[in-house]
């Protein structure tokens, strides 16, 4: 078959529980869900392509590309099973991967430990050399040193090398040259220089981005490999391509060297699915939740862009306490992370206070409505009793719920100590979680300087669902929109992801001595580092640029990005730059600080592809009410009682069904809780739309 | 939730929200912030009151003395502002150290919050301004209007709208003006935001007041506060310890009184105030005191005015933890964050096995700006980098290094340091050995190395402390190492105070260990091999303080640990605290106490003499003479390394005879010259034949010098010259630094040796001594220095260390008996 009649395409997403596999082709999305193996993930994986490909009728021949996102890397640093790596970086900085901010991460926990760095002392290394802050050699490298050192990393058994050295971000050349004197030494072990992972100001940051880089990199370089020859021989020979945190695609050759931005894929996947419905929709402010099985994730898409950011922590020792984890200074989509999932248990603190998460009964043994030995309560199994679930259609009818041990946890835990019925302890429990996940958003939305209530939810992930209309009540969001396969969402997303690749570098400068040239000069530098990672799939003429300048006013300690304005680099490009400092500032704070020197701390450069083509569809406008297939008992919280609803099986809906509230809308792995405030519309794309019908204010429902 | 005002669980969602409400308040404050200490380090608090000002939550971010004294700032207000007369719009703002957080840099803001016309309640928030005018960076002052502008309680917004006269003021009085603008800018946006949320969420929840919720915050956080203090055993527990202070050492004092479901701690007995800027207003004090206290009673219990409630702290007026204005307070953290491990000293005692060691406490912050403003062109400067010590051991687990307790505030990078200041930062690493010895470590310390980038001069503002006085141990755990401030030059710098770095020096910052827990000999052998493999303990110390001996691949010798742990044991006090009068020893003591065998260099006639002086009463003393060297020859290297390595077995057996408790090898410069590995495996060699512990001259000097807690030391001998050097390296290669090396002059024979004078040896030691040095050493067992210790202290004001006197006090640590011999020196008669 001629390869331009390729029209295929392959999604595969590894979770910690479950591989999901869509394979999208000319009929639409077929996909599979099956159990993560993780001593060979790749065997996952096929048995996955087998069953969509089955279920779609394809071949591998079909397919145009794959592409795959992982969380194989952040299980590696989060379980340690990473490479013996070692440390090499400038002499009298020994610790600083260890000393980091000198902080404990909970104020009042005296009996905490902080997570030990991923290379022990006894590998970290020092060799003489010294750069200063304007990239000016101070100390030469010491050459004979770095090659003496070479003997000692082979006898310790170092299988990873991460290179550090002070300010590499404006000078590369001691790291560079130190790789080329260990590489040859060292045949088989995979270096990693500092100021090529993460070329940016903070050593910690940056040392830690590329100790993490070369603790993942021979496992994933492993990984990759055997996933590449596996397709092969299932006889996919189309490209395969990564899924990277920032949320775009790209190469094979990229993932290897630079593994640690394969981090958290599959949630940037999700959040690229919400950006795709967010075009075919109109939504230019939204809310991005991904609610699974043990946290929901929420970012804001902006302007059908998601918000990024530039730091990420990752293997926090407690979870979802901020400074517990080991820091990455990579491109990555910005999301909140809340320990909120239909795993969370719910459990009544010192005070006697409920509260749900950040422990999670994860899949294995999962709540106890699942009767699989779950024996706490779960948010799912509070969902259970509020009616949300529907017991029989659940997981493909493969999975029969058990409300009875939903009812007896949750009465033993949380009713009977509150002096609750199970009926409202389970809805307490909801709305806890609720609470927990409307709070972060609100945190969130003030460092983004966003107003919630003019935005747009989009709901995914197996949870999602089922929680939405409530969260957009307390967040006073009107309008709530439910993709197609909500549940398998990541996968999906990785289908609408164009390929792109970011490269930033911290260059400290001031506007009022804005230096055009030296500014240009970077981003020749820039252009030229990213076009070698996107080269080979995107033609010149077709890829797009967006530059970013970080800035803020001296003396404070938090950038905001500014996008450069478009054309050439010129005289007039600072004034430029001031004037959308000013206003963008203004936005997030209320007011500028005219007399205040304006700084530039770094520039990036992201270079994408073109976005897959997506026509934007009308809302949906009141068409016929379809049918419901059952009536079901569903919890009000404003009549604080069950009402009677009907419920509808959304494989069966039809583009412009109306179904108003209260109902539920029911598919094999989720429910879409419509409340009573709420009507439901079917548009083109086959997403469910919610909106809400009155103009009351939020908390009342 | 309209349906449940009255429901449990409404309560519950609303005070779950009322701390995102503060949190998005500290957020922006964050954001916004200027002070570097505030935006990168977290030294701000936020938080949201109720009618009558008593803090419901405080956000997640934020510093113990800012977020404790906020919680009594807000009721202090209403004296000069009554409730009736505020207004919507209306913001109030202070620095008064009495009211705020105890020095003026630090502003609270209160802002009345108000539904409709209702007051509702209010919202706080307090952060750090890096300039207000004044000697505003260290202890310098003589009283508080040295230190900046003084704001009491004003209206910074009336209905609104800013009092523009006040931001003139301000910024006329800023060295930094604009900065100084932007920071009382993001104070009043953190403000704003928490009244908007505040309000937003009392109309989502439709309620029109928030004395229901408030009460059962306050009510289920005291109730849940008390529970925890009633489990704890009634009583009154003291504690005191002496801190560095500025120009006179402090003494802190405590007693914590635990009745029923109360706490007082009382601080009465503590010195009086300082003449210098590192007093504290009790309202900081108590911040702390109680920080420390709840982190180890109540951890849990979100902080607010419920939970505070059960502790209070009381101190008369005029000591130095309840300074009285005018008194000077701008470093008033420096005594203020030791007052945790004051407290939880006392409570150690109620409560043995859950209180951690004393750690480095107090910040190792460096205030730095450049050189005289008026006279040097370059860009001026100021930055305050942020540093830690150790955290004290924890009962099952070690210390944390270089980490940040109380305070929590976070360290700087040096990449960041380096981009806004013109120094370069030449090391920062982990400081090997300063971690308090423990069956759970201290938290090691760091070593920070600076200079001037552009040979300009820099001035220091020291506010740092625990250089004289250590970070202590618990159940037989050790003290940590004390800090050090210096320059590479050689002088040593004072904790406090102004000082110049000038260009071309460097400076050297070691900042303190914190203590260990439990002891030392009962740390598992694979945790000290793993502490020495990754270079955070030396291999000496493994061997001297936690008796486990490695061999050169650093492996563990089980046979050699056994030996000297069951030494080292013979040395511990027994539980009670009190050491027995009489020997461990299984054997009976021929005139009561116990023996010592002492091997004497065959020529040596001093040392007998000397040990008669100091021989402890009940003990006897029992020689045998070894030979094998040239009498006549003078003893330089070559025949000292001989002397030590002959044959020793005979003479032992023949001391073994006398079944002594203890042998001492009485030659210090046979094992000296051969280095301290050498010193150990004899002495471990001595040990395994006589079967009883064994002590050389050299490792008790080495003893001697680490139990007096001294690291610089000035050095004399009689000895040759180049053995005199290698006896100076011996010491600096365990650990100390000889900072100054005295040398008789000419090359004596042994009998030469012998024959100098006290009145010699006490000039001698004279020209030890030295600015830097913390002890003198004169070493020899043959040279007459122990007739005059006392004077040489007398003259010098430090400890003096001679051989004779490291080795009877040595013995007598072995045989458990107490000091106290007169004309012994400090050592022997602590």
């Amino acid at each position: 078959m001629p390869a331009e009649k390729l029209t295929g395409r392959l999604a595969v997403d590894i979770g910690g529980t479950f591989t999901d596999v869509v394979a999208e082709h000319a009929g639409g999305l077929s996909s599979a869900k099956v159990p993560t193996t993780p001593g060979a993930p790749e065997q996952g994986v096929i048995a996955g392509t087998r069953l969509a490909l089955e279920r779609a009728g394809l071949t591998s021949r079909d397919f145009a590309s794959v592409v795959h996102g992982t969380t194989l890397a952040t299980n590696a640093l989060i379980e340690r099973t990473g490479a013996k790596t070692a440390l090499v970086t400038t002499d009298g900085f020994r610790d600083s991967l260890e000393i980091g901010y000198e902080a404990r991460y909970d104020q009042y926990d005296i009996y905490l430990d902080k997570p030990a760095p991923l290379v022990p002392r006894r590998l970290r290394f020092t060799v003489p050399e010294r750069i200063n802050a304007r990239g000016e050699v101070l100390t030469p490298l010491d050459e004979p040193a770095v090659s003496t050192l070479a003997a000692v990393l082979e006898g310790n058994g170092v299988e990873a090398v991460a290179i550090g050295f002070l300010h590499s971000y404006a000078n590369l050349a001691h790291e560079a040259r130190a790789r080329e004197l260990l590489s040859p030494r060292l045949p088989g072990v995979a270096v990693t220089l500092s100021g090529e992972v993460s070329p940016e100001l903070r050593e910690y940051e940056r040392f830690s981005t590329a100790a993490a880089n070369a603790y993942v990199q021979p496992l994933m370089g492993r990984y990759l490999e055997a996933l590449a020859k596996v397709l092969a021989e299932e006889g996919f020979d189309c490209p395969l391509y990564l899924m990277t945190s920032a949320g775009g695609m790209t190469t094979l050759e990229t993932a290897v060297r630079f593994p640690v931005r394969l981090v958290e894929s599959g949630p940037s996947g999700g959040a690229m699915l919400a950006k795709t419905t967010a075009r075919q929709c109109g939504e230019k402010a939204v809310v991005s939740y991904d609610m699974g099985g043990t946290t929901a994730k929420i970012c804001f898409i902006d302007d059908y862009s998601p918000v990024k950011a530039r730091n990420f922590e990752v293997a926090r020792a407690a979870r979802f306490i901020k400074g517990s984890g080991l820091p990455l200074r990579i491109p990555v989509i910005e999301m909140i992370e809340v320990g909120a999932g239909g795993g969370s248990i719910a459990s009544l603190d010192a005070l006697g206070r409920l509260t749900v998460g950040p422990r999670s009964a994860g899949a294995d043994p999962g709540p106890a409505c699942y009767g699989k030995g779950g024996d706490r309560a779960t948010v799912t199994d509070a969902d259970l009793l509020l009616g949300r679930l529907d017991p029989e259609r659940f997981a493909h009818g493969r999975l029969e719920l058990r409300p009875e041990r939903a009812a007896r946890v949750v009465d033993r835990d949380i009713g009977e100590p509150l002096g609750l019925d199970p009926a409202r302890a389970a809805h307490g429990i909801a709305e806890i979680v609720g609470e927990n996940m409307a709070n972060a958003a609100r945190v969130h939305a003030v460092e983004h300087g966003r107003d919630l209530e003019t935005s747009t939810l989009i709901a995914f992930g197996g949870a999602g669902p089922l929680h939405a209309a409530r969260l957009a009540e307390k967040l006073g969001i009107r309008r709530i929109i439910v993709p197609a396969s909500p549940s398998v969402g990541s996968a999906v997303g990785f289908l609408r992801s164009p390929m792109a690749y970011e490269v930033v570098r911290s260059r400290y400068g001031t506007l009022s001595r804005f230096d055009h040239d030296a500014v240009a000069a970077l981003y020749l530098d820039l252009y030229r580092d990213a076009r070698a990672v996107v080269a080979t799939s995107v033609s010149a003429e077709n890829l797009r640029e967006e530059r970013i300048a970080l800035m803020r006013y001296r003396g404070q300690g938090h950038e905001i990005e500014i996008e450069l304005p478009p054309g050439p680099i010129s005289s007039t490009t600072g004034d430029a730059l001031r004037r959308r400092f000013d206003r963008r500032y203004s936005e997030l704070f209320g007011r500028t600080l005219p007399k205040v020197e304006i700084e530039t701390l770094g520039w990036s450069l992201t270079l994408s592809g073109p976005e897959p083509a997506i026509a934007q569809v009308a809302p949906p406008v009141g068409g016929e009410t379809p049918a419901p297939f059952a009536r079901r008992r569903l919890f009000s919280p404003a009549a604080m009682d069950f009402v009677e609803v009907p419920a509808y099986w959304r494989p069966d809906l039809v583009p412009g069904a109306a179904i108003a509230g209260a109902a539920l809308i029911v598919e094999h792995q989720t429910t879409t809780v419509v409340p009573a405030a709420f009507a439901a519309g079917v548009d083109e794309f086959m997403n469910l739309v919610l909106e809400r019908r009155d103009p009351q204010v939020q908390g009342s429902s | 939730m309209n349906a449940s005002r009255s429901d449990p669980l409404a309560q519950l969602v609303m005070w779950n929200r009322l701390q995102a409400v503060v949190d998005e308040q500290a957020r922006t404050l964050m954001r916004t912030a200027f002070s570097p200490i505030v935006r990168e380090s977290g030294d701000l608090s936020a938080g949201a009151f109720d009618r009558d000002g008593r803090m419901l939550v405080q956000a997640v971010t934020g510093t113990p003395g800012h977020v404790n004294t906020m919680a009594t700032a807000v009721a202090k207000f209403f004296d000069h502002f009554p409730r009736q007369s505020m207004r919507p719009g209306d913001i109030y703002l202070s620095n008064d150290p009495w009211i705020g957080s105890g020095h003026l840099n630090d502003f609270v803001l209160v802002k009345p919050c108000f539904r409709g016309d209702d007051l509702v309640g209010f919202v706080s928030c307090t952060s750090h301004l890096v300039d207000i005018g004044g000697d505003c960076m260290g202890p310098d002052g003589s009283d508080v209007y040295d230190e900046g502008l003084y704001i009491p309680p004003i209206r910074l917004l009336a209905k609104g709208r800013l009092v523009e006269t006040l931001m003139l003021l301000l910024k006329a009085n800023s060295r930094i003006p604009d900065e100084s603008e932007g920071d009382v800018h993001a104070l009043v946006a953190c403000c704003e935001v928490g009244e908007r949320r505040l309000v937003q969420m009392m109309n989502d929840f439709a309620i029109g007041a928030l004395d229901r919720l408030s009460a059962h915050i306050l009510e289920a956080s005291q109730a849940a506060t008390r529970a925890r203090i009633a489990e704890l055993p009634d009583g009154t527990y003291d504690n005191r310890m002496m801190t560095d202070g500025y120009d006179v050492e402090i003494e802190l004092r405590a007693a914590l009184t635990i009745r029923g479901d109360q706490i007082t701690l009382d601080l009465a007995g503590c010195s009086g105030p300082s003449r210098y800027g590192i007093n504290v207003p009790l309202n900081y004090a108590t911040a702390y005191a109680v920080f420390g206290l709840k982190c180890a009673i109540a951890p849990d219990i979100p902080n607010n005015a419920g939970a505070l409630a059960p502790f209070a702290v009381t101190a008369p007026a005029g000591v130095i933890v309840n300074a009285i204005k005018p008194a000077p307070v701008c470093s008033r953290h420096i005594v203020g964050q030791l007052l945790p491990d004051l407290a939880l000293g006392c409570l150690h005692r109620a409560i043995p096995d859950r209180i951690p060691a004393e750690g480095a406490a107090t910040l190792w912050d460096l205030p730095l700006r450049n050189g005289l403003v008026a006279t040097v062109p370059n860009r001026p400067f100021s930055i305050e980098l942020v540093h830690n010590g150790g955290t004290g051991a924890r009962p099952l687990q070690d210390g944390l290094s270089a980490t940040a307790y109380p305070s929590g505030v976070l360290g700087s990078l040096v990449e960041v340091t380096e981009n806004v200041a013109p120094v370069l930062i030449r090391r920062r690493e982990l400081r090997p050995d300063s971690g308090g010895a423990g069956r759970f470590r201290g938290g090691l310390g760091q070593v920070i190395e600076l200079e001037s980038c552009d040979g300009a001069p820099v001035q220091l503002f020291g506010t740092v402390d625990r250089v004289k006085h250590p970070a202590r141990g618990r159940e037989q755990g050790r003290a940590g190492a004390t800090g050090i401030l210096k320059l590479a030059s050689g002088r040593v710098l004072n904790g406090k105070g102004m000082q110049e770095i000038p260009g071309g020096d460097r400076l050297l910052v070691h900042t303190p260990g914190g203590g260990g827990y439990g002891d030392p000999f009962s740390r598992e052998p694979d945790a000290v091999a793993n502490d020495v493999a990754d270079g955070l303990v030396s291999a000496a110390t493994a061997e001297r303080v936690y008796g486990v001996v490695l061999d050169a691949e650093l492996r563990i010798d089980p046979a050699g640990t056994e030996i000297r742990r069951r030494a080292g044991r013979l040395e511990r006090p027994t539980a009670g605290g009190k050491p027995p009068r009489t020997t461990a020893s299984a054997v009976s003591a021929s005139r009561g106490v116990a023996r010592i065998g002492v091997v004497v260099p065959v020529s040596n006639t001093n040392l007998e003499p000397d040990l008669d002086l100091l021989r402890p009463p009940g003990v006897s003393l029992h020689y045998m003479r070894a030979g094998g060297y040239d009498l006549d020859a003078v003893p330089d290297s070559d025949q000292m390394r001989t002397f030590a390595l002959a044959s020793l077995d005979a003479v032992i057996d023949a001391l073994k005879a006398t079944r002594p408790d203890v042998v001492l090898y009485g030659c210090t410069s046979a094992t000296l010259s051969h280095g301290p590995a050498f010193d150990r495996s004899f002495c471990a060699e001595i040990e395994r034949r006589a079967g009883v512990p064994a002590v050389t001259a050299a490792g008790a000097v080495v003893e001697a010098l680490a139990d007096l807690g001294v690291r610089r030391i000035g050095f004399c001998s009689p000895y040759v010259e180049r053995l005199n050097e290698e006896a100076g390296e011996f010491l600096n290669r365990s650990g100390f630094e000889v900072v100054n090396l005295a040398y008789v002059g000419e090359a004596l024979g042994n009998y030469a040796q012998g024959a100098l004078s006290p009145a010699a040896v006490y000039a001698l030691g004279l020209r030890a001594d030295h600015d830097a040095a913390e002890a003198v050493v004169l070493s020899c067992t043959d040279m007459r220095a122990v007739e005059i210790i006392s004077e040489l202290e007398a003259a010098i004001g430090k400890p003096v260390v001679t051989s004779n006197q490291a080795l009877i006090h040595a013995a007598m640590k072995r045989l458990r008996l107490e000091p106290g011999r007169a004309g012994g020196g400090r050592l022997l008669e602590a």
